[in-house]
């Protein structure tokens, strides 16, 4: 569930915003991008340097319409959406997904 | 294919090498704010310095790269990665040959990055990538670099839809430099560092493997910025030329003029990429377990600053009212004495700048509550009432073993300095 949605200054102009969840992020989200052809899923473990980290994650889309920052474990992600005419679709994709996420 | 990860990374100096030549991360926003500060200078001709300092690494690097490839399809491939590992953008060398010829893009970082923080400029902007292709047309070919000429005739920073490079042969249309001296790395000192939760060697090997994602157009957008990993001595190049020209114009006075300059574009880098840094998923999720003071955030800073190819420092003190750091083998430092000897004043400007950012966003912009990282937040920070300035008190450059610089939060002076967030035309 998202708790809270706060539109966050993008100096690149396009719109970010950062979605507080009710628990924290956890794989599960990775289900809704497990299409290859469709997004790319890219994540960084530094655990073996730093014990204490979470894991970070990128997912984008093959056309690039957004951007989701993240970790593991955090209990907030960042959306960073592409202007133009399918960004109101891609918005509310991305929200509906991250609504259901438990 | 071009790939970063086949270069390791000197963590004894902070320093990644691909190719003979130093790269150092930045973002849209220093790139940019850098050149135009050079530009504005209007009594100085200031464009065949800026692809002149491209030029020059570019063609030195691939220069070193290149030779081990015989042919020129496979020569234009490392190229073409290089480029966009470097964040520079796109481009396409197959229609270039041994003559020259026309290089066509949509996306170059300095043209897209200039129109999102300028707005639309009245000239092309793109100077790097003009000198970078012409240091790879002369490399790719075996050419003299001073049998090359480049220019830009189209630019998307002025509304265009691309960017239209075009390449021929001739007298070089920019800047020649002399040839630089081997770098001089001097080794790190054993200097006590205060005690912290925060591994901040831990973080700078982490910072370092982690890998930047370059996207489909050539760019690396992280932290709310287009990052770059481009040459040190292509920042040191044209400011250090930039120094020299005004102090032909002013004699010390444009010594001091140009430094005023770097240390402002150094304000700039140290609050919007480690601002982008600070408040993003990646910090949280790496470096946030560790922070409970904000000695501790600025102790995390400056190890993720050893990763990122500018020299490594050593915290020597941190607190609300003072920082004291030690960098040994600052970019600035090394580059300069490669270039033009030893220095007969300080010139680790952006460092110097950086770090008293760094320092305001910590201990006056509560960086932990994640504000907006605006123009208007930065002129806050930076031009009214207290703020951290910095200065140095000793230069690697003039032979001293490291650097030191020294961050004091002192009353701002009113005036001055242009506003970050007020655009001029190019």
């Amino acid at each position: 569930m998202i708790k809270a949605a706060a539109k966050v200054y993008d100096c690149l102009h396009r719109e970010r915003y950062r979605y507080t969840l009710d628990s924290p992020v956890d794989d599960g989200l990775f289900a809704h991008y497990a299409d290859a052809d469709a997004f790319q899923v890219a994540v960084y473990d530094a655990r073996h340097l730093l014990p204490q980290a979470r894991i970070t994650f990128r997912i984008e889309p093959r056309d690039g319409s957004f951007l989701i920052n993240g970790a593991l474990g955090l209990d907030y992600v960042t959306v960073t959406y592409l202007r133009g005419g399918r960004m109101e679709a891609a918005r509310a994709t991305q929200e509906a997904i991250l609504a259901r996420l438990r | 294919m071009f790939d970063f990860a086949q270069f390791p990374y000197n963590f004894a100096a902070g320093r990644l090498v691909a190719g003979g030549e130093a790269m150092v991360l930045h973002c849209h926003h220093y790139n940019c704010f850098l050149q135009r500060s050079i530009q504005d200078a209007e009594y100085i001709d200031s464009a065949p310095i800026l692809v002149g300092g491209a030029a020059e690494v570019a063609f030195a690097q691939l220069t070193d790269l290149l030779p081990r490839t015989a042919d020129i399809p496979a020569r234009k491939a490392i190229v073409e990665g290089l480029y966009r590992a470097c964040g520079a953008g796109l481009i396409d060398l197959s229609a270039l040959t041994e003559r020259g010829g026309e290089v066509r893009t949509r996306s170059t970082h300095y043209s897209i990055g200039w129109k999102e923080k300028f707005g639309v400029s009245a000239k092309p902007v793109a100077f790097f990538s003009t000198g970078f292709l012409a240091g790879a047309l002369a490399a790719i070919y075996g050419l003299p670099l001073a049998d090359v000429q480049a220019r830009q005739t189209v630019c998307r920073s002025t509304g265009a839809e691309e960017d239209v490079f075009v390449l021929g042969r001739g007298g070089a249309n920019f800047t020649m430099f002399a040839q630089r001296e081997s770098p001089v790395l001097k080794p790190m000192g054993d200097d006590a560092e205060p005690a912290t939760a925060v591994d901040r060697e831990a973080i700078t090997r982490a910072v370092a493997e982690m890998p930047l994602p370059v996207n489909a157009e050539g760019l690396i957008p992280l932290f709310g910025l287009y990052v770059t990993r481009l040459h040190a001595d292509y920042y040191n190049r044209i400011s250090f030329a930039f120094e020299q020209e005004m102090t032909a114009v002013a004699g010390r006075q444009g010594i001091e003029t140009a430094a005023g300059l770097f240390i402002e574009a150094g304000h700039v880098c140290g609050f919007f990429t480690f601002g982008g840094i600070m408040t993003s998923p990646e910090w949280d999720a790496m470096v946030g377990p560790m922070l409970k003071t904000r000695e501790d955030w600025a102790h995390a800073a400056f190890a993720w600053f050893n990763a990122i190819g500018g020299g490594t420092v050593k915290v020597l003190g941190a607190s609300a009212t003072e920082l004291t750091v030690r960098v040994y083998n600052d970019y600035e430092s090394v580059g300069y004495r490669r270039m033009y000897g030893t220095a007969d004043h300080g010139v680790t400007y952006v460092l110097t700048g950086a770090f008293a950012g760094i320092m305001n966003l910590i201990y006056l912009g509560d960086i932990h509550t994640k504000p907006e990282l605006t123009p208007e937040f930065y002129d806050r920070l930076f031009k009214r009432g207290r703020a951290f300035q910095g200065r140095m008190t000793a230069c690697q450059a003039m032979g001293d073993p490291y650097t030191e610089i020294r961050a004091e939060l002192v009353e701002t002076a009113p005036g001055g300095h242009r506003l970050e967030g007020a655009g001029v035309p190019a």
